[in-house]
């Protein structure tokens, strides 16, 4: 067996397409582009194994059964490759009639390939001991065969026209790797016609492959422009190193000339290569280099920028601006809400943007919580990209990590002079999307330091009136007085002046009619004065923090839902409000009074405000008339009191519940409601300062029951 | 039975005196501690219904000053001050009652009953 170079060429063609093609199909075996990626590999893999086995055969017989075996692969050859393309362009389905005829073609070539009309026989040509015949069939089989060849290209032509950026660049690889590859493998059929050409071109069948592969796979591809360019010096430089030593050997016939020279190019090759790489890349790269610097600039500008709104702004404008893009887009998360909503934009065009977030729960957010770096639109899984929900085309997508919390991300469209996107960008883009994270983080920093410097200028605010409260109570109260005295004296005047003038009234009817009245009024008056009083009362004791916070004490549960009901109405300005308490008869109990007073009081604040909302609802839905209704109930145990507080009010929702007792979490938007802290503080009374529990049972528009339990204490 | 009703509020001075002259009492009003004191001098009361918050001298000072001139003097406080602090204070200086304002006029003349007239 004699293995020349067409049969190692056969058999290398063999091995570099099994390889690719598994290499490709198994990245995704579902994925119809690297499927039928695959099957083209597949075929040609058959054919160069047959093509092998020819070269190496014996006798006519077995090399006619190999011939006719490497063209049942190639048959398909052209089939799975248009197929391929296909899918790459998107356009199967319009082209399906052409497919289902060139799969109809394949097959009936196939069924005539093992008939004498395709390969008729084999023969002698140049120094090939067995090459194959035509059959009558195989001229037309070759036209379409090399139809089918000629429309693969046809259809790459027009939307490497029309396409920009990486996708463009992918299909330039093809284009040129398919023009080569099938030129090589041209090579084998002029021999079957007596044309004495051997297949020299046979080999470029594996470059053909190797490039395809690389151009599927690989999506950030090297801007062809630079592939060529290293590729062009390489040839010369190596083939240099490598060819040199070979002339001066053949030329002077001193071996120790020519290996000393290989040496010494050898060592050299690889500085003189990056030398002139660096070179070419330099004018190449020139333009992109320079708003690479632009960029990295801007970057350190950015942590500057203390305003989330500016920043922004800033980011897209930066981008979008510098690189020449269709558009660009930043999203960020603010203040823990459970989505990531658009923040800035420019756009070469104008485009809705109030809607478009993306929620926590999306797949796409959890994709990037697995990938950290820039990375390609076209990189993700299919499922992710169908539910992309953004009316641009997005081609990059950087996302801004502080740590592991995803800050926000940025996306970018294609770059405007159809250049695709190279890995310096991308270098460039983690640099960006580092300090970005970095600014944003500032920002939402500075802006809850604000915040909350707000809410302390509220709070001190706050502090202040209350310190006034003895002051305002205490001007009040010398009112108050006035009435009580007022009231008092008109009654004894009019008490004293009957006594003296019975006689009078008696006779009087209306006079005694007046004066019964006035006796009512002044009534009135002073038993108005007592019930102010006793608001007044109640506020300042519920307004004074005394040091004494933390003392324990037996003390009456009625008291505290009395000053409850006081406070409430102060809060709510109505006279009435729907409570019931039911403390049964013996109400005292044992805790720290001015707590339990607090968290009693937001309880049934909460209470009556769930039926207030309640009430909405019902007149919203034109319902018969709701009865509001908060009972308070006192229950004790052998070593617990139990106090229960519930209502027919709104209830809560499921998603609610597990939220109910975080602090600042709050149903209402109110601003009399307050901040939402009321529940958080209540159980944090509740469970630390007096080791009780507290937990509740409700479900929506049925109402809710609070429990608070209490250890007894003595 | 000479009682002296000491408030900075006129009106309460007034009320309160045409209140005692009701029950049969004597009364004269002041509405600051030094003119409480020029009149303590003057009319030498049994009884002072002292408030606490005054223009000039704290109430209590001015207790203080009429104890030092006529140990036996009786005192009732009326004020808005509700505080244990002060209310102890007054005790210990020998104030007999601490009431809060408002008053209920029937509560006071339970007190002047007890107090005052024995019955």
């Amino acid at each position: 067996m004699k293995i020349t170079f067409w049969a190692l060429s056969g058999l290398i063609n063999g091995i570099t397409s099994t390889a690719l093609g598994i290499l490709v199909s198994s990245k995704n075996r579902k994925n119809p582009l690297h499927l039928t990626f695959g099957l083209t590999c597949l075929s040609l893999a058959i054919w160069s194994y047959s093509y092998f086995f020819w070269q190496v055969s014996d006798d006519a017989k077995s090399a006619l059964f190999w011939c006719r075996f490497l063209m049942a692969g190639a048959i398909f050859i052209p089939t799975f490759y248009f197929h391929h393309v296909c899918i790459l362009l998107n356009i199967e389905s319009r082209k399906k009639k052409i497919l289902i005829l060139a799969y109809l073609f394949s097959f009936v070539a196939l069924i005539l390939d093992f008939t004498p009309f395709f390969v008729k026989s084999v023969s002698q040509k140049l120094w090939f001991k067995y090459w194959p015949n035509a059959g009558l069939a195989y001229i037309p089989f070759l036209i379409i065969w090399f139809f089918i060849l000629w429309y693969c290209i046809y259809i790459l032509r027009a939307p490497i026209r029309n396409t920009i950026g990486a996708k463009r660049n992918q299909l330039l690889y093809l284009f040129f790797a398919t023009i080569f590859g099938w030129l090589g493998g041209a090579t084998n059929f002029p021999l079957w016609f007596n044309i004495n050409l051997p297949p020299f071109g046979n080999i470029f069948i594996s470059v053909y492959i190797a490039v395809v592969a690389y151009a599927i796979v690989k999506y950030r591809l090297m801007d062809i422009k630079i592939a060529f360019t290293r590729a062009g010096i390489s040839l010369v430089v190596y083939g240099l190193v490598l060819g040199l030593p070979f002339i001066v050997l053949a030329r002077t016939r001193s071996g120790l000339l020519a290996t000393s020279l290989a040496v010494i190019l050898a060592s050299l090759g690889p500085l003189i290569y990056r030398f002139f790489q660096k070179k070419a890349e330099s004018v190449l790269l020139n333009q992109q280099r320079h708003y690479q610097r632009i960029l990295l600039r801007a970057a350190m500008g950015m942590v500057t920028e203390h305003n989330l709104e500016k920043l922004s702004k800033l980011i897209v404008y930066i981008l979008k601006r510098t690189i020449r893009l269709t558009f660009a887009a930043i999203f960020i998360n603010e203040r823990n809400n459970n989505f990531y909503g658009l923040k800035a934009m420019r756009s070469s065009f104008p485009i809705e943007t109030s809607k478009i977030k993306f929620g926590e729960e999306h797949p796409f957010i959890y994709y990037l919580s697995k990938n950290h770096e820039p990375f390609f639109f076209e990189e993700m899984p299919v499922y992710i990209k169908d539910s992309f929900n953004f009316p641009l085309k997005v081609s990059i997508i950087i996302p801004a990590f502080a740590g592991s919390n995803l800050l926000g991300f940025v996306f970018l469209g294609d770059k405007t002079n159809i250049e695709p996107y190279t890995e310096e960008d991308i270098n460039v883009f983690k640099i960006l999307s580092r300090q970005a994270a970095l600014a944003i983080e500032n920002c939402i920093f500075f802006k809850e330091s604000q915040d909350s410097q707000q809410l302390m200028f509220a709070a001190e605010k706050l502090a202040s009136i209350g310190g006034m409260a003895d002051g305002v109570a205490h001007q009040i109260k010398n009112r108050l007085n006035q009435f009580s005295l007022a009231g008092g004296e008109l009654k004894n005047e009019m008490e004293d002046f009957r006594a003296r003038n019975s006689e009078l009234i008696k006779n009087n009817p209306g006079l005694e009619k007046t004066f019964d009245y006035l006796e009512r009024i002044s009534h009135s008056l002073v038993e108005n004065v007592k019930r102010t009083d006793s608001i007044i009362k109640g506020i300042l004791d519920f307004s004074k923090v005394e040091k004494k916070e933390n003392f324990f004490s037996k003390f009456s549960l009625k008291e505290v839902t009395d000053l409850a009901y006081n406070l409430l109405m102060v809060k709510h300005e109505i006279a009435q409000l729907p409570i019931t308490v039911e403390l049964g008869g013996d109400d005292n109990i044992y805790g720290i009074k001015s707590q339990i007073t607090e968290a009693i009081y937001n309880m049934i604040d909460n209470a009556y405000e769930a039926t207030k909302e309640m009430q909405i609802q019902t007149n919203k839905q034109d319902q018969k008339s709701f009865v509001p209704r908060v009972e308070v109930n006192l229950v004790h145990t052998n070593d617990r009191h139990l106090i229960k507080i519930s209502d027919n009010g709104i209830g809560i929702k499921e998603e609610d519940k597990n939220k109910i007792f975080a602090p600042f979490f709050t149903t209402k938007s109110s601003y009399k409601s307050g901040s939402g802290i009321g529940v958080y503080v209540v159980k944090r009374i509740i469970e630390e300062n007096h080791k009780g529990k507290i937990w509740f049972v409700s479900a929506y528009l049925k109402g809710t029951d609070f429990f608070i339990e209490l250890p007894k204490g003595n | 039975m000479k009682i002296l009703v000491i408030d900075d509020e006129v009106e309460v001075g007034v009320f309160l005196c045409d209140f005692l002259k009701r029950l049969g009492l004597e009364a004269e009003k002041a509405t600051c501690g030094a003119e409480a004191l020029k009149m303590f001098a003057l009319v030498n009361p049994d009884w002072v219904f002292l408030d606490l918050k005054m223009p000039d001298i704290d109430g209590l000072e001015v207790l203080r000053k009429m104890k030092e001139i006529n140990s036996g003097i009786q005192a009732l406080i009326i004020t808005g001050r509700d505080d244990e602090l002060s209310e102890n204070e007054a005790h210990s200086l020998g104030a007999r009652d601490y009431l809060i304002k408002p008053i209920d006029l029937d509560e006071l003349r339970t007190k002047i009953k007890k107090y005052i007239l024995n019955t």
